[in-house]
């Protein structure tokens, strides 16, 4: 009696299962065939797995560098000038970078509401009898602001330091551990030849590594601050110049438009003369974002050619495979096996030979960022889509792929195919 | 008695480099149900098309074919092979078995393709090779039996479906006489119990074994 399976779940399910039995003792066959066929995919993988954790590593380590110099922050820092540009600048009109600079853009420009002003001073450190070098900066009360920094005890500098011209310092957390109980509020510092009172100390502050000079940031846990003007007590700052100011914009979303004012200022302050440079963080992210995109699209390329490479190796197998067992297919239509049967059948022979290559692609790939992570110290990002992605792309270059042998094999001539030696 | 096979003015010609080659020409037959009909020919008569033809494995290109009924001109490749897997048993000379597929799986395998699956396969399948003999070989691939067990297999898979027409291609032409007497007593078995078997061969003394004997010479029916 011939009547319909009563659960056509249960029959999928087995009719699933006895395919993949079939497909994989097929290559089981063949194994050592089906390996080396595979080798191409799992290059094309790990090469996809690498770009997208590399690339991502990356791009986070850079929009993390230049979160910190503030998004809503424009940086005008003065260019190192040797002894002759400097005079060639002055004679042309250029004070140089100055805090009256920051003055006068806020009063020109409504949107910039903060200009804090750092000028890095060349002095030597000691504390007690323990000499060590941390980079003093001399700042704005409104510094710690504008960079986002945090006190972790005591106080930052204030206003009244500022115009007092108090000898006062606030430590970096680094410094301040350095130091121990002389690194903490009330406790005292040498700079030069006079004593600093430390008023505050900072909270851990995560740098982010900087490897392009355009984008670095201090490390702030290794500085000492002072207010800007007190410094003169140590003999620095006497023209006024500073080495950096940073103008904060109301919001973040106006940064850009306010770019070309602040530019504009500047042009008419320093007569046109080229001593300072301009960095827009905002402008920085859209580059680092351009090179990313860059970088993507050649290892990507590279990836895709590999996986092309690959994929190309699995079709040489499987029309292989078809050309072998032509007298197979032949029995397989004289039983009941339909083109799409064998065009199934032989589409999940790829298919299971380049997912087993994107699995073996991924895990090696996954070894392999980290091992180049913990060995040449690069930022890798890991993420679930950085393995998925190449995973399915294996799969689908299996579909891709083994679509024309298993055509070729479903089109046969089933008698054709019997006669076949 | 139902007929179950009838073919009037049956041709198959190919086309060829310089006109048509002509296989069979202008057959009439009529196969009742559980009848044993032998087709008699030398080689290149055309009886193995003629079975082909009948199986649904190949078309022919005049005249028509009737299978229970059915206009199999007018059905679907995907119909065809439905028919294949489910109504229609083919046994061929050369065995035809998987070499990576055991005894069971080679059994088994018309119920993969099939559109409908009788219930209890697996008692089927072994009920079908526990009238060849071979139930306890299940495990074996095709290269651990001798060539009579795998003739017994191809029979097995032949008849798992209980299909209504069974189609011997030259069965005993690669065995030894005493091995090939066993298998035409087993189809001898399965025409008892009521299947419809239909054989080609070029030996007489296979075709007597039929119930009704048809010579084919050239592509025609001789008397």
């Amino acid at each position: 009696m011939v009547t319909s399976f009563p659960d056509f779940q249960a029959l999928g399910r087995s009719k699933a299962i006895a395919s993949l039995r079939y497909a994989t003792r097929s290559l089981w066959l063949h194994r050592m065939r089906a390996i080396l066929s595979t080798l191409g995919v799992v290059c094309g993988v790990i090469s996809f797995v690498a770009m997208i954790s590399i690339g991502e590593g990356a791009k986070r380590e850079t929009l993390g560098q230049i979160e910190q110099l503030g998004l809503r922050n424009v940086l005008i820092r003065a260019m190192a000038l040797t002894a002759e540009q400097e005079r060639n600048a002055r004679s042309r009109g250029s004070p140089g970078l100055k805090f009256s600079d920051g003055e006068r853009l806020k009063a020109v420009s409504a949107e910039v509401h903060e200009v804090a002003a750092v000028r890095e001073l060349r002095v030597t450190t000691l504390a007690l009898t323990r000499e060590f070098a941390p980079q003093v900066l001399a700042v704005t009360p409104n510094f710690i602001k504008v960079q986002r920094l945090e006190i972790d005890r005591g106080r930052f500098i204030s206003e009244a330091d500022t115009w007092q011209r108090n000898l006062v310092c606030v430590l970096g957390y680094g410094v301040s551990k350095a130091l121990g109980e002389a690194g903490r509020p009330g406790g005292v510092l040498r700079i030069e030849d006079a004593l600093c009172s430390v008023v505050g100390v900072l909270k851990r502050f995560e740098r982010r590594s900087a490897k392009n000079a355009a984008i670095s940031v201090r490390d702030y846990d290794n500085a000492v601050m002072l207010p800007l003007g007190a410094d003169a007590m140590l003999g620095q700052g006497a023209d006024g110049t500073v080495d950096e100011l940073i103008a904060e914009v109301s919001a973040s979303e106006k940064v850009l438009e306010t770019v070309p004012v602040i530019r504009r200022v500047f042009e008419l302050t320093h007569r046109g003369v080229d001593d300072y440079r301009l960095v827009v963080p905002q402008e920085l992210i859209k580059q680092a974002n351009q090179t990313q995109t860059t970088f993507n699209i050649v290892l990507g390329s590279i990836a895709a050619i590999s996986l092309l490479v690959g994929g190309i190796g699995i079709m040489n197998i499987m029309l292989a495979s078809v050309s072998e067992r032509t007298r197979e297919i032949g029995i397989r239509r004289a039983v009941g096996a339909t083109r799409e049967h064998i065009v199934a059948q032989f589409l999940t022979e790829a298919v299971i030979l380049t997912s087993a290559g994107g699995i073996l692609g991924v895990a090696l790939g996954l070894a392999g960022v980290t091992l180049v992570s913990a060995l040449a110290g690069w930022r890798v990002a890991v993420t679930a889509w950085a393995l998925l992605l190449p995973l399915a792309m294996s799969i689908l270059a299996g579909l891709f792929f083994g679509l024309y042998p298993a055509v070729q094999a479903a089109t046969m001539d089933p008698i054709d195919a019997l006669r076949h030696e | 008695m139902e007929r179950l096979v009838e073919i009037a003015g049956l041709g198959k010609s190919y086309p060829m480099t310089g006109g048509e080659v002509q296989v069979l020409g202008d057959l009439d037959m009529e196969v009742q149900h559980g009848e044993f009909v032998s087709i008699m020919g030398a080689s290149g008569s055309g009886k193995s098309t003629l079975l082909h033809i009948l199986g649904g494995l190949d078309r022919h290109t005049r005249g028509t074919y009737r299978f229970a009924g059915r206009d199999m001109q007018a059905l679907s490749d995907a119909r065809l092979s439905a028919i294949r897997a489910s109504e229609v048993g083919f046994i061929f000379q050369s065995f035809n078995l998987i070499p990576q597929l055991s005894v069971y799986e080679n059994v088994e395998l018309p119920f993969f393709y099939a559109p409908e699956i009788p219930l209890a396969a697996s008692e089927r399948i072994m009920e079908a090779l526990a009238k060849v003999g071979l139930s306890h070989r299940l495990r074996h691939r095709p290269s651990e039996l001798s060539g009579g067990e795998m003739q017994r297999v191809a029979i097995a898979r032949a008849i798992v479906m209980s299909p209504r027409l069974v189609l011997a291609d030259e069965p005993t032409g690669s065995l030894d006489s005493v091995t090939g007497e066993q298998i035409l007593a087993i189809m001898q078995e399965l025409n008892d119990a009521g299947a419809t078997v239909l054989l080609v061969t070029h030996n007489f003394e296979v075709a007597r074994r039929a119930r009704r004997q048809l010579v084919l010479k050239d592509g025609h029916f001789v008397s």
